[in-house]
């Protein structure tokens, strides 16, 4: 019996790495974005290199090392490569449908027809999973282990749930919310011993990392900044507000979500959520409330955990609805899942939750092999995440680092024009958010507002190119609306 | 001279970033003891080609050969030197040890003391690369290009940084190499230098050739007296910046 399972489990998790593998296979060499380069793979390429667990390349933080270690343990063995390191990503992706679709089995016994399978396809539909089942961060192996967490808690498998907890926050600290309020529904349910474990494995993981860290760089985060930026930051009583509508809007309205809720709020009678679902749903809210008042960017990849909670939910609605009901209401909302993979709101968001970071990469890359291949002898002024692609090559932009590379903190035009310029001196510039004309960031009172309560700089676009008159244009790269300039002074 | 095969080729030779070209379709070669120099503002695509000749980057479309080989063929690099960026030289070695160790990649070297000669290093052995000037260090990266007695030299931007009787000594230097059959490419800025040392100039911009031929014929096709004059004249035709 246990043997079929395992068999069975095996075929699943090779499925879904098949259409993973299959959907991403022209992705698989793309360079590096945003915090997989100024964060992750930069701390993972310091251990590899020189077996620091504190970074030296990037800002040390309160992150476990779990990730880090096991990137450089995989190229310690097979060597560095770009390919390797999102092909292990990949495999991360693949089990956490498996157990998302195990979980959704699990929660949904009793309903009818075969829900899983609709948890499935709008877990591959979701163009958050998309990206990140590709990218080197660490809440996709986090919200990996927090599946398998919430699934042995189900299934009573409490040694699997005590290990896979340890693990979740072995990747991301920030998991620690969901075997906590686990813990707690063991305590009432009278597991106490349990219940201990589910809770002080973890807090013992964190614990150790956070002293480690205190020791190592005498500040409990790590860094000043960071700490400002991930703690004290989001406290704000504005940007908290709009962190839980930021929640509330991608869970509940964004990507189309707002039609299975609209029929699971339609159908909640029906359902019938039986008493297994109050220890996830309560887990996954105070999830949701932690990632919410804790970390600067409220970026939608930390909802991962949550997602297959949230759509056996919305699968249980619809498997209330007659068959064509049915059928319509997955097709519709794997639809509007899968446009949002290629259509950008008209706000500023994620790039990391659809393909603009595609677009983000490809563009620069292009600058960057073009800046390597004719410009390398200037001195290149740009920002970050640019100057780390131009100054590492482990990042997969150029093949030898940029001599002279001259960080700027924005590309805003009273910035730029208050530098010294010399003959020779190349700027690129580039676009850093989603900022279309037609946007909503456009609109001046919300970006007063954005300036005032974001820290939104008003940086350079390609209209300002001509107030820059030490600089003549001599290239430029534009993919679906991201564009690079390179201006050179003559 | 073009009795014998090219020592470099590009053909057809095309290299795009998307939908920018940095070097379109640009051919052209290098015969034995010929002094080319490339020519071109910033950004214009000369820096390219040496990348496409040095097997540092692959073409899109066309081909580079060295010595009729793959540029990145061992018989191919062993038969080349190259002048390097002072960056990817380490600080902390002595100016023999590296003379000493890019000697030791070649089959058939010059001896350390002819190399430090050649380039003007003659007591600065012991000197770490660190500690030296701007100057200094060219030169150093000057017999670094030298010592494996090259049949193709490439330079780029070799005299940058250096006074003029370091520069009329690395002149001399290339004069020398090429009566003695070396070939050699250059980019340069200045144009006096390209002038002096140049059997042929290419002047390159926007990724394509404008014009090639002799010094004088440049000169003579611009209507200029000088090939400075000229390379103004040719690139700002092109409305290049």
């Amino acid at each position: 019996m246990l043997q079929r399972r395992a068999v069975s489990v095996a075929i699943l998790f090779g499925v879904f790495a098949f259409i993973l593998f299959s959907t991403h296979y022209k992705l698989i060499s793309l360079p590096f974005f945003w915090d997989e380069a100024g964060q992750f793979i930069s701390q993972a390429h310091d251990l590899y290199q020189g077996g620091a667990l504190i970074p030296k390349s990037a800002m040390p933080n309160s992150h476990p090392p779990g990730l880090p270690l096991l990137l450089a343990g995989l190229w310690k063995v097979f060597g560095y490569s770009i390919p390797l390191t999102r092909s292990l990503m990949l495999l991360f992706g693949a089990a956490f449908l498996t157990m998302s679709f195990l979980l959704a089995v699990e929660l949904l016994k009793g309903a009818r027809g075969v829900p899983a399978f609709a948890v499935a396809a709008l877990m591959l539909a979701n163009p958050l999973v998309y990206t990140q089942s590709m990218m080197a961060q660490l809440d996709l192996p986090s919200a990996l282990f927090t599946t398998i967490l919430l699934l042995a808690y189900l299934m009573k498998l409490e040694l699997v749930a005590v290990v896979a907890a340890m693990l979740s926050v072995a990747f991301k600290e920030t998991s620690i919310a969901i075997p906590i309020v686990l813990g707690v529904f063991a305590w009432r349910d009278g597991r106490r011993q349990f219940a201990a474990q589910l809770v002080l494995g973890p807090v013992l993981v964190v614990a150790n990392w956070v002293a480690y860290v205190w020791f190592s760089t005498g500040r409990v985060f790590g860094d000043a900044a960071y700490t400002e930026y991930n703690i004290f930051y989001p406290l704000h009583p504005v940007r908290l507000g709009y962190a839980l509508l930021r929640r509330v809007s991608y869970l509940a309205v964004e990507n189309l979500h707002i039609v299975p809720l609209g029929v699971l709020i339609w159908r909640w009678k029906q359902v019938g959520f039986d008493a297994r679902w109050r220890p996830v749903a309560a887990a996954c809210v105070a999830h949701v409330l932690l990632v919410s008042v804790t970390g600067g960017a409220v970026l939608e990849r930390y909802l991962l955990p949550v997602l297959p909670v949230l759509y056996a939910a919305f699968a249980a609605g619809m498997s209330t609805l007659a068959g064509r009901w049915r059928h319509g209401v997955l097709a519709l909302s794997c639809a509007g899942l899968l446009a949002m993979l290629f259509v950008n709101p008209p706000w500023p968001y994620a790039l990391e939750n659809n393909l603009a970071m595609v677009d983000l990469v490809e563009a620069q890359r292009n600058a960057a092999g073009f800046v390597e291949s004719s410009l390398s002898r200037s001195r290149i002024t740009t920002t970050w995440p640019l100057t780390d692609a131009l100054r590492k090559p482990y990042l997969g932009y150029v093949d030898e680092p940029i001599a002279a590379v001259r960080a700027v903190e924005d590309l805003s035009i009273e910035r730029l024009k208050a530098l010294e310029w010399e003959r020779g001196d190349v700027l690129v510039l580039y676009a850093r958010a989603w900022d279309p004309d037609y946007g909503l960031a456009r609109w001046p009172w919300v970006r007063g507002l954005l300036r005032r309560f974001f820290r939104f700089p008003d940086e350079a676009g390609l209209r300002d190119v001509a107030d820059l008159s030490m600089l003549k244009p001599l290239v430029g790269f534009e993919q679906r609306g991201f564009w690079v300039e390179i201006l050179i002074v003559p | 001279m073009k009795t014998h095969a090219a020592v470099a080729r590009l053909e057809s030779a095309t290299k795009t970033y998307g939908t920018v070209v940095a070097l379109g379709g640009v051919s052209f070669e290098l015969w034995r003891g010929e002094v080319l120099s490339l020519l071109g503002p910033n950004g214009a695509g000369k820096t390219t080609a040496i990348r496409l000749l040095l097997g540092l980057t692959e073409p899109s479309s066309g081909s580079a050969k060295l010595f009729g080989l793959a540029p990145r063929s061992r018989a191919a690099r062993v038969r080349t030197g190259v002048m390097l960026q002072a960056g990817g030289v380490p600080a902390t070695l002595r100016v023999a040890e590296h003379v000493e160790l890019f000697s030791s990649y070649y089959e058939n070297p010059m001896p350390v003391a002819d190399t430090l000669a050649a380039a003007g290093l003659t007591g600065l052995e012991m000197r770490h690369f660190g500690e030296l000037s701007g100057g200094q260090k060219q030169r150093v990266l000057f017999a670094l290009a030298i010592c494996g007695r090259p049949d193709l030299l490439f330079l780029d931007e070799p005299t940058v940084g250096l006074d003029p009787e370091s520069r009329r000594a690395i002149w001399k230097q290339v004069r020398l190499l090429k009566a003695g059959g070396t070939s050699v490419l250059l980019t340069t800025h200045y144009l006096e230098e390209a002038e002096a040392l140049s059997d042929r100039v290419l002047v390159i911009d926007g990724g394509s050739v404008l014009t090639e031929g002799t010094p004088a014929h440049i000169k003579e096709q611009a209507q200029s007296a000088t090939l400075e004059d000229a390379f103004i004249k040719l690139t700002q035709r092109e409305e290049s910046f």
